[in-house]
C-alpha cells in the first residue's frame, strides 16, 4: 500500500484545529512536565560539575589546640608529610585564618569586628592524593597530642549533595505527576477526536480501511502534541539559561555553572520522553474506542 | 460466494437472532432477504461483515471461512464487500466527490486513481453533474446513489444492501433497484435485506424469508409473500 503522506498530514491538521482548546491544555501540561524534567536534568549536571570541581580541591583540616607547643606542631607537620596518602600539607596560622575569615565575611562588618585573630584556631590544611583515604589518615593521627579536631570537608559536601538530591527528587516527582496528567490530557484529546469522527471511522471500517490506517492520524496528532510540549520546554530551558544562569557566570567565581552544551544534552531526552509519553497515551486512549 | 452452515446467533444467551440458518448463494446471484422487523435480517448482514461473530456455525465469504480470519485481515475481507444502508452513511461535510473518494483514500489508493475513477462511477450512477454538491443538497434517491457509487467503486465481489430503499418513495426506489440490477449484471453478487414487497414482487429474484431467526422459505424467482 502506498504511503499517502498528504492524507495523514491533512487528517492530523484537521484534528488539531478541531479540538484547539483541549489540544492547547494538553500541550501546555506536557510543556510544564518536560520543563521540570529538563530542570531536574540540569540540576543533576550542575551537581556533577560541583562534585568534579570540589573533589579536586577537597582538603582535610587538622585543627590544633590553642595550647599547642611549637615542637608538637612541628612533629605533626612531619608526621603528615611522611604519610604516603598525603599530597601536600599547608600550615595555616591563627593570623592567616583571621585574614581568610576577614576576606570571606568582608560584607558583614559586625561579624569581623567581633572576632579577633586569637579566637580562630590554627590548622594544617592537608590535601590527599585520594580523597577517599580520609579514614586512614584520621586513624594515624589519633593519639597525637596537640590536635583539637580533624574535619573532612567531604562531609560538608555530602550534606550539600543530600540537599540537592532532595531538591532533584522533589522536582522529578512533580515532573512525573505532571507527565501523567499530560498523558491523560493528550489521551483525552485523542479520545475526543476519535469521538468527533466516529461516523467517519464507521465508514472507514466498512470500506475496509486497516486499523493502522484509521489510527495513524490520531496517533500523529497525539505525538505532535507531545513534541510541541517538548519544543516549548526546550525553548523555556534556553530562556532560563540566558536570563538567570548566564548573568551569574563570572560573578560567583568558585561556582561552576551549567552552560549551553548541558541544555543541548537535555534536548534528545525531552523530545524522546514527549514522543513516548504521547504515543503511549494516544494508543491507550484509542484501544478503548477502536475495535474492529 | 456466500455460504452459511447451521449458523446460530444469540445475544446474552437468551435472545435468539438467528437459529440454525443454512444458506448457499452462488456467484452473480441476486438474493432478497425478507421478513418482519426483528426476524434477523440485519444480524445476517452484520455477520457477513464480521462485525459480529456467530454463536454457532460457520460462515464462508468469497471462499474464506471468516470465523478463522485474524483481526488484521478483516479490512481486506470488507474490501470485497460493498455495503449500502437505509441511512446512506454519507459524511455531511464532504462533497459528493470526496464522499466517494473517501473509500479509495482510506485504503491508500493513489490520487491519480481517485481523480480518474470517482467521476467515472458518479456519471455511471447518474450524478456526473453533482460532484461538488454536498449531501444535504441532494434528494434521498441521489444520496443513496452516492452511497451505492461508494460501495461499488472498489468493484467488490459482493454487495450487501440493508433496506436500501427504506427511506425512499416508490418511484425513487425503482431507480435504485435498476441501479442494483445493473451492478448485479456485472457479475457482482447482491444480497438485499428489505421490507418492500412491491420491489420483491416486481424483480422476481431468489427470496429467502426469515421469521424469528429461522429460514422459513428459500425460493428461486419468488415473491414477497409475507402476510399474503
Amino acid at each position: 500500500m502506498a504511503l499517502r503522506v498528504d492524507y495523514y498530514f491533512k487528517e492530523t491538521l484537521q484534528g488539531l484545529k478541531r479540538n484547539g482548546l483541549v489540544a492547547f491544555a494538553a500541550v501546555s501540561t506536557a510543556f510544564i512536565a518536560l520543563f521540570l524534567v529538563g530542570g531536574a536534568l540540569l540540576v543533576q549536571r550542575e551537581v556533577g560539575l560541583l562534585i568534579a570541581r570540589t573533589e579536586a580541591n577537597v582538603e582535610v583540616s587538622v585543627f590544633l589546640r590553642d595550647d599547642v607547643s611549637p615542637s608538637q606542631q612541628e612533629n605533626l607537620g612531619n608526621v603528615l608529610n611522611q604519610m604516603p596518602e598525603v599530597a601536600s600539607v599547608h600550615y595555616e596560622s591563627k593570623d592567616e585564618a583571621y585574614r581568610r575569615f576577614q576576606e570571606i565575611f568582608k560584607n558583614q562588618k559586625a561579624l569581623v569586628e567581633n572576632v579577633s585573630s586569637d579566637s580562630l584556631p590554627a590548622s594544617f590544611r592537608v590535601k590527599l592524593k585520594d580523597p577517599q583515604k580520609f579514614d586512614v589518615v584520621a586513624a594515624r593521627l589519633t593519639g597525637q597530642s596537640g590536635i583539637d579536631k580533624i574535619v573532612d570537608q567531604r562531609n560538608i559536601l555530602k550534606r550539600l549533595f543530600a540537599v540537592t538530591r532532595v531538591f532533584r527528587v522533589g522536582v522529578l516527582a512533580v515532573a512525573i505527576v505532571m507527565l501523567i496528567s499530560s498523558a491523560a490530557l493528550i489521551g483525552n484529546t485523542v479520545r475526543l477526536a476519535v469521538f468527533n469522527r466516529r461516523k467517519e471511522i464507521g465508514i472507514m471500517r466498512l470500506v475496509g480501511a486497516t486499523n493502522w490506517h484509521i489510527r495513524l492520524p490520531f496517533l500523529i496528532e497525539g505525538i505532535i502534541e507531545g513534541l510541541l510540549g517538548a519544543g516549548a520546554a526546550i525553548l523555556g530551558l534556553f530562556i532560563m539559561k540566558v536570563a538567570f544562569i548566564d548573568p551569574l557566570r563570572g560573578k560567583v567565581g568558585f561556582l561552576p555553572l551549567v552552560g549551553t552544551p548541558d541544555v543541548i544534552f537535555t534536548v534528545p531526552w525531552l523530545l524522546g520522553l514527549g514522543v513516548v509519553v504521547a504515543a503511549i497515551a494516544s494508543l491507550f486512549a484509542m484501544r478503548q474506542f477502536l475495535e474492529v | 460466494m456466500i455460504k452459511l452452515v447451521n449458523v446460530t446467533k444469540t445475544y446474552k444467551d437468551t435472545v435468539v437472532a438467528l437459529e440454525d440458518v443454512s444458506i448457499d448463494v452462488g456467484k452473480g446471484e441476486f438474493v432478497f432477504i425478507v421478513g418482519p422487523s426483528g426476524s434477523g435480517k440485519s444480524t445476517l448482514i452484520r455477520l457477513l461483515l464480521k462485525e459480529e461473530e456467530p454463536t454457532k456455525g460457520e460462515i464462508y465469504v468469497a471462499g474464506k471461512h471468516i470465523g478463522r480470519l485474524t483481526p488484521w485481515k478483516i479490512p481486506y475481507l470488507r474490501r470485497n464487500l460493498g455495503t449500502v444502508f437505509q441511512d446512506f452513511k454519507l459524511l455531511p461535510d464532504k462533497t459528493v466527490f470526496d464522499n466517494v473518494a473517501f473509500a479509495l483514500d482510506v485504503i491508500g489508493k493513489p490520487r491519480h486513481v481517485i481523480e480518474q475513477r470517482v467521476p467515472e462511477i458518479l456519471s455511471l450512477v447518474g450524478l456526473g453533474d453533482k460532484l461538488n454538491n454536498y449531501p444535504d443538497e441532494l434528494s434521498g434517491g441521489e444520496q443513496q446513489r452516492v452511497s451505492i457509487a461508494r460501495s461499488f467503486i472498489n468493484r467488490p465481489l459482493i454487495l450487501l444492501a440493508d433496506e436500501p430503499t427504506g427511506n425512499l418513495d416508490p418511484a425513487t426506489s425503482v431507480d435504485i433497484m435498476k441501479l442494483l440490477d445493473r451492478i448485479n449484471r456485472t457479475g457482482t453478487t447482491v444480497i438485499m435485506a428489505t421490507h418492500d414487497n412491491a420491489i420483491v414482487d416486481a424483480m422476481r429474484r431468489r427470496v429467502i424469508e426469515l421469521d424469528g431467526g429461522r429460514v422459513v422459505r428459500d425460493q428461486a424467482r419468488g415473491v414477497y409473500g409475507y402476510g399474503a
